[in-house]
């Protein structure tokens, strides 16, 4: 595969982690929150691991993607 | 030679099928086939035959002749496609698609540069990449035999706008997620570095039920509150929990710890055993809890006679540590006239320590002895001040009817304690009844310093005894090695006794009223008083068997020898309190008199003025 290419498949493939992670973040908040309730936002530890987790890739990704823009353009 | 693999390798081209590619290459000079215009690898590329391109381009950038087979229009539909405005240099001419030409009709700039050095390329190949630049971008392009450097490329529109895109949503949900994770985060864990922020009713519930600690992070109002025992720390961070209609005990046991919270409870408890409001057994701490309550607090139960039942606000059985709270209660403690029902506010039974608290409101209590901070004092009460006014209606007879501000039976230590509530008591039965009031304490068994009653002791009735003290009813003696002790007390508060019936005795004292047993005066049993100061004041109406009415004391056990137990005392002298205290001697059987003392140097001395004791030292 030319470089350019794989620096392309790089930033989708990217996109699609992202949008993977975020969604079984997104879950396991929510099973967080039916499972315990009114009460849920108590039982915090599984949701704040998940946010952060979730902020630190999409972090990473966006570092990803500027590197692979950066190279592309030569 | 050739004849119809030119079908089968382009058939592999197209899908990539090394393989079958591999098996045409058998014969090398495959390599060299060009379909018209376009060489293998030109074809390769421009089908994007990655595994073919791998393993055999080295190779095929070698071939420096080929030999021609017919072109077919499919190839060049796509390479069309791909050449645009590149397509003039290739149209109805007999000529060969270079690799590297076709590399930068396909924009893959990098990959003209790393192949270059190694391709077999001819003046017309560079001049066509020139060309293609030019026509392309317009860019001049420099190179030699053995390096090209191609114009920097723009990158496509589409890529970067998808890309920014891509990193806007990143950054928005990466934003998103930190401040959900930082909200939660602040909202705790129910660790002790880190409590729970509560901010409802459902989440204070769950909170306490799982022992975890809390900090109230708003005001919460709630029905009902009703957990078993807590071990953790509820902080209220000076917030309110408002409870509208309280029926029960809150827990029925604290090991943990409560502070800076306000509760505002409405109370509507009837109980057929001993209770309490707030918690039944304190093992832990209750640290600035104020409770604003409230109500009725009544016992329904029908148990023997015998036994005694326990009410108050805070605990019924306090272990552990109550200070720096307040109570303001508007109660009426209701007993059923058969049991001995007792009250005391902050404990029924302290059997450690109540400190720094206060006690504002009125308690009405019927049928229920009782005080506002402890029934049964065992431990310390300290820097206690009560200004509620504290009051019992009774028609109970022939038993011990007890009010006071501090503690019923102090068997511990109450010290910098103030009075400055009313104290009353209305008895009704004419079969009689025993009356012991006390400023702070009714029976004192150890010892009452540095405290003083600055309220009214009001007792109405016709028929009963009574020992009233501005400090204590009475002082008993209990431990082997320690006698009732009345330390640095004053008695300001005035006490008005009203009876008419002629039979009634009433023994008053500006600290203790007097004893209970007569056993005091045959064993010698003494009450300490020292460096006390009495200037209250006496309104007795009615008349009486005995009326004795003592600066210091109602009536103390004996005389000889007494100086080792009453020192430095002072007391006012008024037309209602003319003598110190009263001695009891028993002429004959059953026949007592009493001889009264008006001051005995070192012992105490009655003073005319008030000024005077000011200037005492034992004054404050």
């Amino acid at each position: 595969m030319f470089r350019e290419d794989k620096h392309k498949v790089a930033v989708y493939m990217s996109l699609l982690i992202m949008a993977i992670v975020d969604a079984i973040a997104l879950l396991v908040a929510l099973v967080l929150g039916i499972m315990l309730g009114v009460g849920a936002l108590l039982q915090s530890q599984g949701i704040i691991i998940a946010a952060i987790f979730v902020a630190a890739i999409n972090v990473l990704e966006i570092i990803f993607i500027l590197i692979c823009l950066l190279k592309t353009k030569d | 030679m050739l004849q119809g693999i030119d079908k089968e390798i382009f058939k592999a081209i197209k899908a990539d099928d090394i393989k079958a590619f591999r098996a045409c290459m058998q014969d090398a000079q495959a390599l060299t086939l060009s379909y018209g215009r376009f060489p293998i690898l030109s074809l390769c590329y421009l089908y994007n035959s990655r595994h073919i391109i791998k393993e055999f381009e080295d190779k095929l950038l070698q071939i420096r002749s080929y030999t021609i087979y017919p072109e077919n229009s499919e190839m060049y539909i796509l390479f069309k496609s791909k050449a645009k405005r590149c397509i003039r240099l290739y149209a109805g001419k007999d000529c060969i698609v270079h690799p590297l030409e076709m590399l930068c009709i396909l924009n893959k700039k990098t990959r003209v540069e790393a192949v270059y050095p190694k391709a077999i390329k001819t003046n017309s190949t560079i001049e066509n990449i020139k060309m293609i630049e030019s026509i392309k971008y317009s860019k001049e392009v420099e190179a030699t035999e053995t390096k090209i450097v191609l114009p920097k490329q723009p990158i496509d529109k589409n890529f970067i706008k998808t890309s920014l895109a891509a990193m806007a949503i990143l950054l928005v949900v990466a934003i998103v997620f930190s401040v959900l994770g930082g909200f939660v985060y602040s909202l705790g864990n129910g660790s002790e570095d880190r409590p729970y922020k509560v901010v409802g009713e459902s989440q204070l519930i769950k909170a306490i039920e799982s022992n975890s600690y809390v900090i109230l992070d708003r005001d919460i109002e709630v029905d009902n509150l009703d957990f078993d025992s807590y071990s953790g720390i509820i902080d209220g961070n000076g917030h309110t929990i408002t409870i509208n209609n309280q029926t029960g005990t809150i827990f029925k046991e604290i090991s943990g710890t409560i502070k800076n919270v306000n509760f505002s409870i409405i109370l509507n408890y009837e109980t057929k055993t001993s209770a309490s409001v707030l918690v039944t057994n304190l093992t832990g701490t209750l640290d600035g809890v104020n409770v604003d309550i409230l109500g009725n607090l009544k016992y329904t139960g029908n148990a023997a006679s015998s036994v005694t039942l326990n009410l108050s606000v805070y605990s019924n059985e306090n272990n552990g540590t109550i200070k720096n709270c307040v109570l303001n209660s508007n109660l009426n403690i209701i007993g059923n006239g058969v049991n001995d029902v007792v009250f005391g506010g902050f404990s029924a039974q302290n059997k450690n320590a109540i400190l720094n608290v206060e006690a504002l409101g009125n308690i009405e209590m019927e049928e229920v002895n009782g005080a506002v901070v402890s029934y049964v004092n065992t431990g310390t009460i300290e820097n206690a001040q009560n200004k509620t006014n504290i009051s019992q209606t009774t028609n109970a007879f022939n038993c011990d009817l007890m009010v006071a501000s501090m503690a019923i039976k102090n068997f511990g230590n109450i010290k910098n304690a103030i009075n400055e509530g009313k104290i009353s008591l209305k008895a009704t039965n004419e079969k009689g009844a025993y009356v012991f009031m006390g400023g702070i304490a009714c029976d004192n068994y150890l010892t009452i310093e540095h405290s003083k009653n600055l309220g009214e002791i009001i007792c109405d009735g016709e028929y009963f005894h009574a020992k009233i003290g501005g400090i204590a009813s009475t002082g008993e003696y209990y431990f082997v090695d320690n006698y009732p002790t009345f330390d640095s007390c004053a008695s300001l508060g005035k006490v008005s006794v009203i009876t008419i019936k002629t039979i009634s005795r009433s023994y008053v004292g500006g600290i203790v009223g007097g004893f209970r047993e007569y056993d005091y005066i045959y064993n010698r049993l003494p009450i300490v008083i020292k460096d006390c100061y009495s200037v209250y004041e006496v309104d007795l109406q009615g008349t009486y068997e005995a009326k004795l009415l003592g600066g210091l004391a109602g009536l103390w056990p004996f005389m000889n020898n007494a100086g080792t137990y009453l020192s430095n005392n002072a007391y006012l002298v008024k037309e209602s309190v003319p003598h110190a205290l009263y001695i009891c001697y028993e002429s004959s059987f059953f026949e007592y008199v009493y001889d009264a003392y008006d001051s005995v140097e070192g012992m105490f001395s009655g003073y005319n003025t008030e000024d005077e004791i000011k200037a005492l030292e034992i004054y404050w």
